[in-house]
């Protein structure tokens, strides 16, 4: 069957394609002009980006022991197969976001084996090998340092960091981290730096734990059927979390995608008396709320940059801002 | 005309196999010697799966008609590659994979776009509470909220009424 609606399909695909007034007209078409497809192994590309897991999530109250569950499901070794599943969307993306013309997702295909079966111009097929070459033959590793800064509006204007910007050079970077340093009323809230081998995820917390009762629920229990109180645990993580990719391009660039957590826990915390069972008896639980903001982007930097991320609070006084640097850096 | 046949060959083995053509080595390098076998290879499979959904609820009779109009064609098939083989295919047309970009004339430059720029931003402002999650997103200056979810049981929420809220608010920024 499958057979005789292959010969179904092509044959109607064979008539489309001969028919004088679609396709037979003579067209000016230059080999710049027309796609091509080539298959790229990509499959150690996709190995080498390593595992993928799930980003740290930041000011959402948790069941306890919901971290070590998840490290563990960290530890399972994933296969050459599930590396590639994983990794497959990571190069697309890349590819996507650096093509000129703009792709659309069909003339990017990634087999399960890990080819790569592109159906582009020349020009975007020279620019494919070169971004693979860059990504095999680069073998330093990439820094990227980050800085979570707090302060009221006017301040951050008069230092120039009111806008979300790139700052395209060195020197550029240079001069605002000056300013910083000479600026002693900036409230500067950490600063969290990881170097990472290029395409791997990597991520970095650095949180406060609250842990703190939620509920209570009365349980029946054996001997002499006693009514026991169980507590419902939380366990409520804020801080701040960089979790990134970082892909070298040719030219020296770097292509950076990132996301950025900084969660505060809100004071004083409110509790409250709740009454359970038949009897109506009272216990005490805790009302905690987080206020979080997430930075979720993706730059192209030259090494040695940065780029100036701003948050949207609606205090004035109280506005955040992320200082992002990146370079390369030999092993 | 060898190639495409042994192209479809090799495909009808693997899909008898259940694996996925463009897995085969040798499919991959007929692929890479004659791009437009790949267009066929898509435009099959496409119309297999729009056939799929339907063909579980045709009847048999239906059945019938499709196998008997699909020898047909096949027998057309075989007509019209015949022909392509006698060399009479027209010298200006073009293979179906090949396509004309209008865009792409206009980008004459080989070289990355190495621009420093940031591609992408989504800024999500998050509140937390017993209530449930309230998230304010920030993106294309597009600021849209959503009442998510509750993080706390039922019985300490205040309200005790879970409701779900969004709304979006162009910033003009």
């Amino acid at each position: 069957m499958h057979t005789l609606l292959a010969i179904t399909l092509t044959v109607a695909a064979t008539f489309a394609s001969t028919n004088p007034g679609v396709s037979r007209a003579p067209q000016s078409v230059t080999t710049s002009d027309v796609r091509a497809v080539k298959i790229y192994d990509v499959s150690d590309m996709l190995s080498a980006f390593g595992p993928s897991f799930p980003a740290p999530k930041l000011g959402v109250p948790e069941p306890l022991g919901v971290e070590g569950a998840s490290s563990e499901g960290r530890a399972h070794e994933p296969s050459a197969a599930e590396l590639r599943a994983a990794n497959a969307p990571v190069l697309r993306g890349l590819l996507s976001a650096h093509l000129q013309p703009a792709v659309a997702a069909e003339q990017l295909e990634l087999t399960p084996n890990g080819a790569l079966i592109a159906n582009l111009l020349p020009a975007q097929h020279e620019r494919t090998q070169a971004i693979l070459d860059q990504l095999r033959s680069f073998d330093g590793m990439v820094e990227v340092e980050t800085q979570y800064l707090r302060g009221p509006s006017e301040l951050l204007k008069s230092l120039e960091l009111d806008q979300t910007a790139v700052l395209t050079t060195p020197e550029a970077l240079a001069e605002l981290e000056q300013r910083l340093a000479e600026c002693k009323e900036l409230e500067r809230i950490r600063a969290p730096k990881l170097t990472t081998l290029a395409g791997r995820r990597s991520s970095i917390s650095i949180t406060d734990e609250y842990t703190f009762v939620r509920d209570w629920r009365l349980v029946r229990a054996e001997p002499g059927a006693q009514e026991i109180a169980d507590p419902d645990i939380a366990v409520l993580r804020t801080g701040t979390a960089l979790d990134m990719r970082a892909l070298p391009l040719p030219g020296d660039l770097l292509d950076l995608e990132f996301e950025l957590q900084q969660s505060e826990l809100v004071r004083p915390v409110p509790t409250k008396r709740i009454a359970r069972g038949a009897t109506g008896r009272e216990f005490e639980i805790a009302l905690p709320a987080a206020e979080t903001q997430r930075f979720e982007s993706r730059v192209l930097l030259h090494s040695g940059t940065g780029v100036v991320l701003v948050g949207s609070s609606s205090d004035p006084a109280e506005q955040l801002v992320v200082l992002v640097k990146a370079r390369r850096v030999e092993r | 005309m060898n190639r495409r046949k042994d192209f479809w060959e090799r495909v009808d083995e693997a899909w008898d196999a259940r694996r996925d053509p463009l897995e085969d080595a040798a499919l991959q390098r007929l692929i890479s010697e004659d791009p437009g076998l790949l267009d066929e290879l898509r435009r099959v499979e496409r119309g297999l799966r729009e056939l799929r959904a339907p063909q579980a609820r045709r009847s048999g009779w239906a059945r019938l008609m499709i196998a008997a109009v699909a020898a047909g064609l096949a027998l057309a098939w075989i007509w019209s590659t015949r022909r392509d083989g006698d060399g009479s295919r027209d010298a200006g047309s073009t293979s179906p994979h090949t396509q004309r970009d209008a865009a792409a004339l206009a980008s004459e430059s080989h070289e990355l776009d190495a621009t420093p720029r940031i591609l992408a931003l989504r800024i999500v402002n998050t509140l937390a509470d017993a209530r449930g999650v309230t998230e304010v997103e920030l993106a294309s200056g597009v600021r849209s909220t959503r009442f998510v979810a509750s993080t706390a049981p039922a019985s300490t929420l205040e309200p005790r009424l879970l409701y779900a809220l969004a709304s979006v608010v162009p910033t003009g920024n």
